[in-house]
């Protein structure tokens, strides 16, 4: 059974391109333009594998997302993933400390990315 | 517009205050020496005065209005001359004053129309300072409009790129799915020629066996045909042997009256087997002619020629199994071939997925640039509004050194911040927020 991926960026661009890649390596992508959308989708039942967010966006960012999404029932262990242009050490300590599973600087190659989400999920 | 102040004079008059009080001095002096001198004129008036009263000119006056003429008249020369030597000196010194008053009257003068002047000039300078204010604050709200115009090019820059890439994206998707259609239908080619060729291997063994059988039976029939002669033969022998028997035992008479039954069912016996043979030959004939009717109907399927004999068919099968596995051992070689250039394509593709995040790397440093303007707009904005006021307060007004270490401080990528550090040049180290790896797993 294909693994579900959810994409959280407000870059309609980032969106597309990642949800390409991830479709091509068989994957089922569910895409949210900022954080907000994203939680009420999971609230709604949305059961990712794997979850892969921008870190600056409107309405709910990067970090009150992870934040949010780990005090959800069933959300506690799920690989969270960050993916942004933020480069500096103590954002990253931040992201950490909110229970990101890890951190990933743009621009970042579709062959290292489907590496890394085959590393955290089993079975893709 | 700049405007050149002419010199102040070289040297200023002396102290007005002082001239006065030497002026009054000699006058006083003036006075009584008059004094002095109408006394001793009143002495002696009293004897001229007569003489002058001959004249008529003079009787008019009465006696004692020019006795007081006569003595101012004779008097003051003689007070004059009498006091000379005290208001000679006095009015030497006076008139030297009064040139000294009247040369710091004229650089006074100067000076007052220099100031003038200068007031002249600092009134257009002030003008034209008025004028510029008046340019600053239009050219202000001016800069507003520019920030706005340079703000929705670079919205429409960034439109247009994020339309680009959504097209390449669904160009690179569109052509992938074309590819992994073409795969899927290779895939499903070699699954109907692996079907093809079980279903020529079932169809060759199941020839193969049919035409061993055919092969068997042919012998066998061939084996069976002189048996039916040998039937055929003795049948007849056995008939000729049981019409003896009945002419025998005809002979016999009475006698032979059992011998007679005998011979009758062994003519009876011989023409079943007559019979017998007959039919086996039929059978054997129909068997025949179904075999060689199976061997045509082969021969038509495999295309095989009408002359061959069976071994020949036999290995021409073969043959043809064996061409059959070859061709698709091929197109599996050339599946798989294809196959590993669709993965290399998807590697590509996942490549070039990849690269087309610059997009989103490109929109937040022209947001950072956008947002720079806008800051730069707030900067005019606030000067203009400083140009309206008399009293300058620079603590009022954030700096433009200020707002740009504020940028510094909202940078999020290191690129950022080394482009910056490379135009402004920054005292503080750069974060080593670079030498983190762009993948890192908690």
């Amino acid at each position: 059974m294909p693994k579900t991926i959810l994409i959280v960026d407000d870059s309609l661009t980032m969106q597309l391109s990642l949800k390409a890649n991830l479709e091509m390596n068989g994957f089922v992508v569910v895409t949210a333009n900022d954080g907000l959308q994203a939680l009420n989708k999971l609230k709604s039942g949305a059961k990712p594998d794997l979850i892969i967010t921008d870190v600056n966006m409107p309405n709910m960012g990067g970090i009150a997302f992870i934040q949010n999404a780990r005090a959800l029932p069933g959300f506690r262990f799920l690989p969270i993933l960050t993916l942004t242009t933020e480069s500096q050490a103590a954002k990253r300590d931040e992201g950490k400390r909110a229970g990101a599973t890890g951190w990933l600087v743009k621009p970042v190659g579709g062959a290292d990315l489907i590496a890394v989400i085959k590393k955290l999920v089993p079975g893709a | 517009m700049s405007i050149a102040l002419p010199a102040p004079p070289s040297s200023l008059p002396e102290e007005p205050l002082r001239s006065q009080f030497v002026l009054l001095r000699s006058l006083g002096v003036l006075v009584a020496m008059l004094l002095v001198g109408a006394g001793i004129v009143w002495g002696l008036a009293p004897s001229l005065v007569p003489v002058l009263l001959k004249y008529p000119i003079f009787q008019s006056l009465g006696a004692a209005p020019l006795t007081a003429l006569v003595a101012l008249l004779a008097f003051v020369p003689l007070a004059v001359l009498a006091t000379s030597p005290f208001w000679t000196a006095e009015l030497r010194d006076l008139s030297r004053k009064w040139m000294r008053q009247s040369q710091a009257l004229r650089l006074l003068t100067a000076k007052v129309a220099n100031h003038n002047e200068n007031l002249r000039l600092l009134t257009a300078k002030v003008a034209n300072h008025n004028e510029k204010k008046k340019f600053l604050a239009e050219e202000a709200l001016q800069m507003a409009l520019y920030v706005s115009l340079v703000n929705k090019q670079l919205d429409g820059a960034l439109s247009d790129s994020e339309t680009s890439v959504t097209a390449v994206i669904e160009c690179l998707t569109n052509v992938h799915e074309v590819s992994s259609k073409q795969t899927g239908r290779i895939d499903n080619s070699i699954t109907d020629c692996q079907h093809l060729t079980e279903a020529i291997h079932e169809q060759t063994v199941q020839n193969k066996r049919v035409v061993n059988i055919m092969n068997a039976m042919t012998t066998q029939i061939s084996e069976l045909i002189p048996l039916v002669d040998l039937i055929a033969r003795i049948s007849k022998q056995t008939t000729l042997i049981a019409i003896n028997a009945a002419i025998e035992s005809a002979r016999a008479g009475v006698a032979g009256l059992s011998f007679a039954v005998v011979a009758e069912e062994v003519k009876m016996l011989s023409k079943q087997a007559s019979l017998a043979a007959t039919s086996i030959e039929e059978t054997l004939l129909k068997a025949t002619r179904d075999a060689s009717a199976e061997l045509t109907t082969v021969k038509a399927n495999t295309g095989l020629q009408e002359t061959l004999n069976l071994d020949e068919i036999i290995t021409r099968l073969d043959s043809m199994e064996q061409r059959f596995t070859g061709t698709l051992s091929l197109l599996m070689e050339v599946t798989s071939a294809v196959k590993e250039a669709n993965e290399h394509a998807l590697q590509e593709f996942s490549k070039a997925f990849g690269h087309m995040q610059f997009q989103d790397i490109f929109r937040q440093r022209l947001a950072h640039v956008q947002s720079g303007l806008r800051d730069l707009d707030s900067h005019f904005t606030a000067l203009a509004a400083d140009q309206r006021v008399d009293h300058f307060d620079e603590k009022a007004i954030t700096s433009l050194k200020e707002r740009m270490a504020k940028h510094f401080e909202g940078y999020v990528m290191h690129s950022q911040r080394d482009t910056h550090a490379n135009v402004i040049g920054t005292e503080d180290a750069l974060p080593a927020s670079n030498s983190l790896p762009a993948i890192e797993l908690f």
